[in-house]
């Protein structure tokens, strides 16, 4: 607690809000701390791609073919001779946004769906319930892999593809906590002072709910850019000469026997982000909602 | 005619799956400009459905609320939108009625926003104002409700409802989530209110002594029905009703001295759901004859101000 005394000499007491008391208990998580490490580790050199490898991931070298990694190329080269490195980091820039738009996608289409259902209740909530129902019982890659091939690949089908793959996980998280907050008086309260309907639900009931959703968007994240990687994996996504992690294991599959560093570079590094955001998931989980855990 | 608010035969009933709930069943009653009505009777007695109702919070199934001379239980949109800025409620639970995402400042300016025609600067020189009414330090304005203790924050709540300048509040119990100290000061601040402001209440509570203190006059309810209407003083001197009479000898007395007669009412209360047509007292009343169990008493005006619905009022009170 700060004291400050401001232009009219009033004692103005600063109080921790609820978020900044949140973040306190998330940087003394060690574990969801070294999480955050490794993902803003592997962001930032995806983000370098171009400092790093300048050449591009499609400069052949094919005197260079299968090089091991070593010195000169640190995680060697593929079969036109081109640097897995460069591969790896201009793919992750792939996985990663595709993975990100794609959770956003279905966040934006699942909090609004799960928020109308839970306001309306009844009818409204029973036809956007099942309807969602439906799409969560089918597995979330075997839905990715109907719409994709229903689209077509590309990075943007890819991104609604795996988007929608999302949307019921989104409702749900959603739609039970606004169903409690729903019976608070001040809900109520907003009623009596003409709120309309579109204001109850953005200002009172959604910021309410940040929590969830910033946990499931965490989560959600990492089961995305899995998503993505194994539709790429099957064909369907990013098509080549893009790289994507999961198009550059298919590759490297090929060549398991002989050259198995092309499916371990990329293959880690997959392990390593779905690794790293479950890990700060969590430990933002614990950190917003401290009843949670115990 | 200077009644701001006229309720007649209002019901309100709910659907539930083992039949129809009698929440509101038919009351009627009349509440003058600047009065104070206290409506009391225990849990489930129908006390905050009436409150709901009277505010259109809920749509009441049958029956008329004239408000300053106009129906409003048959009202479209925009003319509601009117209604909301002349009638406010103050809710009882200080905790769950304030959005805990909501400052004190964006609590209590959130109705002018909503009316709309206000500049940023009325609306801040408003707040301030309404701060001072209620009695909240203008430092609090970018306090969090959790940081506040329940005095303090039923206070916002206060402001809430009083800064679009409304003439009628239902008070929904407004105390009895209160410390006791603090309870004096939150009725002693909606009376001053009421003073400056000619305010007219409808104060629901189960707290007796609360109603004693600021009502002119009491409504006591039963299962839905109005049992006794009268003026507040009158009430407490001479209770007419069977339940009001139980009601009343479980207030406790502060004085050693004072020998206890307490009424205690056996028997469980009916089950408002599908009510048979008797006198919904009659299963626990002491004075049921026959005629209690198979029809419903009419409200009789004992004296002009005074009415009760019991068949044997007259008999029991020794009246004529």
């Amino acid at each position: 607690m700060r004291e400050k005394k401001n232009k009219a000499g009033v004692e103005e007491i600063r109080r921790r809000s609820m978020f900044s008391e949140a973040m306190a208990r998330l940087v003394r998580n060690k574990t969801a701390m070294f999480g955050f490490f490794i993902l803003v580790t592997v962001v930032l050199l995806c983000l370098a791609a171009d400092i790093i490898s300048p050449g591009g991931y499609d400069q052949q070298d094919m005197k260079s073919r299968f090089v091991a990694p070593g010195l000169e190329h640190i995680f060697g080269t593929d079969h036109l001779g081109r640097s897995m490195l460069a591969r790896v980091l201009y793919g992750g820039r792939n996985s990663l946004l595709i993975g990100f738009a794609a959770t956003v996608l279905g966040a934006a289409a699942g909090i609004i769906l799960g928020t109308i259902s839970a306001y309306y209740g009844n009818m409204v909530d029973n036809i956007i319930m099942r309807i969602l129902d439906v799409f969560n019982s089918i597995p979330n890659l075997l839905l990715a892999i109907v719409i994709s091939s229903a689209l077509g690949s590309g990075k943007v089908n890819t991104i609604i593809a795996v988007g929608i793959s999302t949307i019921p996980g989104f409702a749900r998280t959603v739609r039970g906590p606004i169903l409690a907050i729903m019976g608070m008086d001040y809900i109520e309260a907003a009623r009596t002072i003409d709120a309309k309907d579109s204001r109850i639900m953005f200002r009172h009931l959604l910021p309410n709910v940040l929590s969830p959703i910033i946990v499931q968007f965490t989560l959600g994240t990492a089961i995305s850019i899995l998503c993505v990687s194994s539709l790429s994996f099957l064909g369907m996504g990013i098509q080549p000469p893009e790289p994507e992690w999961g198009a550059l294991l298919s590759y490297g599959r090929q060549y398991l026997n002989y050259y198995p560093y092309l499916c371990t570079v990329p293959g880690v590094a997959i392990a390593l982000i779905v690794f790293s955001m479950n890990l700060f998931g969590d430990g933002l989980r614990d950190a917003l909602d401290p009843r949670l855990k115990n | 005619m200077n009644n701001i608010l006229e309720v007649k035969n209002l019901k309100k009933y709910f659907d539930v799956s083992s039949g129809t709930l009698h929440a509101v069943d038919g009351v009627s009653f009349s509440v003058k400009k600047g009065e104070t009505i206290g409506v009391v009777g225990e849990s489930g007695c129908g006390k905050s459905t009436l409150g709901r109702v009277l505010i259109h919070l809920i749509d009441n199934t049958d029956g008329q609320i004239v408000f300053n001379g106009k129906d409003i239980t048959k009202i479209d949109r925009k003319e509601l939108s009117n209604l909301r800025k002349d009638m406010q409620m103050i809710f009882q639970d200080p905790y769950s009625s304030l959005n805990p995402r909501f400052t004190v400042y964006q609590t209590i300016a959130e109705p002018l926003q909503i009316a709309g025609g206000f500049s940023q600067q009325e609306i801040s020189e408003r707040v301030y104002k309404m701060m001072d009414t209620v009695g909240l330090a203008r430092r609090l304005v970018n306090s969090y409700p959790h940081e506040l203790d329940g005095g303090r924050r039923q206070r916002i709540g206060i402001g809430r409802a009083l800064i679009l300048e409304p003439s009628f509040i239902v008070c929904d119990e407004p105390v009895s989530a209160l410390d006791v100290s603090i309870q004096a000061q939150i009725i002693n601040l909606l009376l001053d209110i009421q003073e400056e402001k000619k305010l007219t209440y409808i104060f629901i509570t189960h707290d007796l002594m609360v109603v004693k203190y600021i009502s002119n006059n009491i409504m006591v309810m039963y299962l839905g029905q109005m049992v006794e209407f009268s003026p507040s003083e009158e009430l407490f001197e001479q209770p007419l009703h069977p339940y009001t009479k139980a009601l009343l000898s479980a207030v406790p007395v502060p004085d050693v001295e004072h020998e206890k007669k307490r009424i205690v009412l056996k028997g469980e209360v009916t089950s408002p759901i599908n009510p048979k047509p008797c006198c919904r007292f009659s299963a626990r009343c002491a004075y049921a004859k026959d005629i209690c169990h198979c029809k419903s008493p009419e409200l009789i005006e004992v004296n002009p101000k005074h009415k009760v619905a019991c068949h044997f009022a007259k008999e029991i009170n020794g009246l004529e």
